[in-house]
């Protein structure tokens, strides 16, 4: 039985690894992308130490000590270098260029392509954009190393997050079948996702009933509960724990993935594609 | 200047046909506005003072830092993807066929109207801030020298993209060094005070972004005096700069060929 299953997933590697080629031939981006992402942390690396600078070497805001906060950006944004997939676009294309009537006509499952498509961008950014940056960042910034279960706990949630930000990809590439210009929408989701995941400041920083209700919506699994737990923090200072943080991603996870099933025969069915 | 309103014209046309690209558009320029918003009321919840200026005057700075940014949006963020869209998609040869300056073409190919409710947002943040600061003047001469700081920022910011995206002459990657340079606006919101000495130095002399919100703005919320002066100077020379490279850049551009 084994082989005959891995037999199914072969061509499926092979769109990994084309996508991994094809990104290869960008080398200009490590340099750029890993400036504008000390650029980002530096930014508020400054301001924080100047707050936390006021109120004393000991402070603790919302049970973080100043190099466990900037533990937490830095970390929040190598694993976004990671995550990070331009999938949603990549689709959007393929709907504008009629494409997506290749993908229709090979006997594979599109959203298992796309899928593939993503592991093989997120493979090739952990190798050149992640660990890079990581090299460069941690010595700066003085970065610690994961606390506590951190070092089970985020690898794990990790994996929960790039398959969500996956799922809101897709989701934002089909919606652009339904748009002319999809810049506007891809950068409308990227900047709302950088608050609402906790990736710009911890979500219990924010005001009370704001944090109260972001920590239920998918977001907070991209980019909150992977590095608060890489910080050591899930289930202490009224977090919630490991469990509990497990069943609201994998639950999200489920409704997203059915959601896009169903979003996609929507737009299959509408779909138009002019000969030519 | 006929031939500029017909360009505008079109322009208009074409992007009215689809209005819900619009409205996405201008919820994106709000949302960044408003994601700074509340960085800087997380940042007032954490402390009363950063730097030595109140949330108040810090709301102002960043009231004033998102006007030149969505003006540039509006009027030149073609630039941004200068190299993509027109050095390596070959764009600029039919830009080239034209007789009319280069420069104003590229703008001219897409003004993002949409853009302009950063503006708005921004006037509005400004005037909400001073409102609330009871030593802010409301005289004429206070507000015409606003607009001046607000115009010379914007000069600075566009000649600063101006300048890297003639660079795309030289180095052809697709986005090339814009997203890191564009990132490094956001040092230019706050005190200057804040930085190491070095990354001052960078954001006043080198890339002069902190004349793009900080300096200029802060001359109405207590700060120094002189970005009053220093500023109109600086946008000049950036706008100086971006021009001389973008000649320079054109003069030695050879087409992709396809």
């Amino acid at each position: 039985m084994r082989p005959l299953a891995l037999a199914g997933l072969a061509p499926y590697l092979r769109f990994a690894r084309v996508t991994l080629l094809k990104l290869m031939a960008y080398r200009m981006r490590f340099v750029t992308g890993i400036a504008t992402y000390a650029i980002f942390v530096g930014g508020q690396w400054f301001i924080w130490k100047a707050i936390y600078a006021q109120r004393g070497a000991e402070a603790e805001i919302g049970g973080l000590a100043f190099a466990q906060l900037t533990t937490y950006l830095a970390v929040g944004y190598i694993a976004r270098s990671a995550y990070f997939t331009n999938l949603d676009s990549e689709i959007a294309t393929r709907f504008q260029s009629g494409d997506v009537a290749l993908d229709l006509l090979k006997p594979l499952d599109p959203l298992g392509q796309w899928l593939a498509q993503a592991v093989g961008e997120c493979a090739f950014r952990l190798l050149f954009f992640a660990l890079p940056m990581a090299c460069v960042l941690v010595p700066v910034f003085g970065v610690l190393p994961p606390a506590g279960d951190g070092w089970w706990q985020f690898p794990l949630l990790f994996l929960l997050a790039f398959l969500i930000n996956h799922e809101l990809n897709v989701a934002a590439g089909i919606a652009c079948f339904f748009l002319e210009d999809i810049t506007a929408l891809t950068s409308l989701k990227r900047n709302l996702l950088m608050l609402l995941s906790g990736l710009l400041v911890p979500l219990h920083f924010l005001p009370e009933w704001l944090a109260a209700a972001l920590v239920w919506l998918p977001f907070a699994a991209i980019g909150y509960w992977p590095v608060l737990a890489y910080v050591g923090e899930l289930g202490a200072h009224g977090h919630p724990d490991i469990v509990m943080v497990l069943a609201i991603s994998l639950g999200w996870l489920a409704l997203l993935h059915f959601g896009n099933r169903c979003f996609w025969s929507l737009a299959r069915a509408r779909l138009e594609v002019q000969g030519g | 200047m006929r031939i500029a309103l017909l360009f505008v014209i079109t322009y208009l046309k074409r992007r009215l046909a689809y209005r819900g690209d619009l409205l996405v558009q201008m919820l994106d320029e709000l949302l960044r506005g408003l994601i700074a918003l509340a960085m800087l009321q997380v940042y007032a919840s954490k402390t009363d003072r950063l730097a030595g200026y109140s949330p108040d005057a810090l709301l102002f700075v960043l009231g004033f830092s998102l006007v030149p940014i969505s003006l540039f949006h509006c009027l030149c963020g073609n630039l941004y993807q200068f190299n993509a869209r027109y050095i390596l998609d070959g764009n600029l040869d039919r830009i080239l066929l034209r007789p009319y300056p280069v420069f104003w073409q590229v703008c001219f190919d897409r003004l993002a109207i949409e853009d302009l409710s950063g503006t708005i947002l921004g006037c509005a943040l400004m005037a909400i801030a001073a409102l609330r600061m009871p030593d802010f003047a409301w005289t004429p001469l206070h507000l015409a020298g606003l607009a001046v700081m607000l115009l010379s920022s914007t000069m600075v910011v566009i000649g600063v993209f101006k300048s890297f995206a003639a660079l795309g002459f030289w180095f052809d990657d697709r986005v090339g060094m814009m997203p890191p340079v564009y990132n490094l606006m956001e040092f230019g919101r706050w005190p200057t005070e804040l930085y190491a000495p070095w990354l001052k130095l960078f954001i006043t002399c080198v890339i002069p972004f902190a004349f793009a919100g900080f300096l200029p703005a802060s001359v109405f919320v207590g700060g120094e005096s002189w970005p009053l002066l220093a500023s109109p100077v600086v946008g000049v020379a950036a706008l100086a700069v971006g021009s001389l490279l973008w000649r320079l850049g054109l003069a030695r551009y050879n087409s992709t060929g396809s």
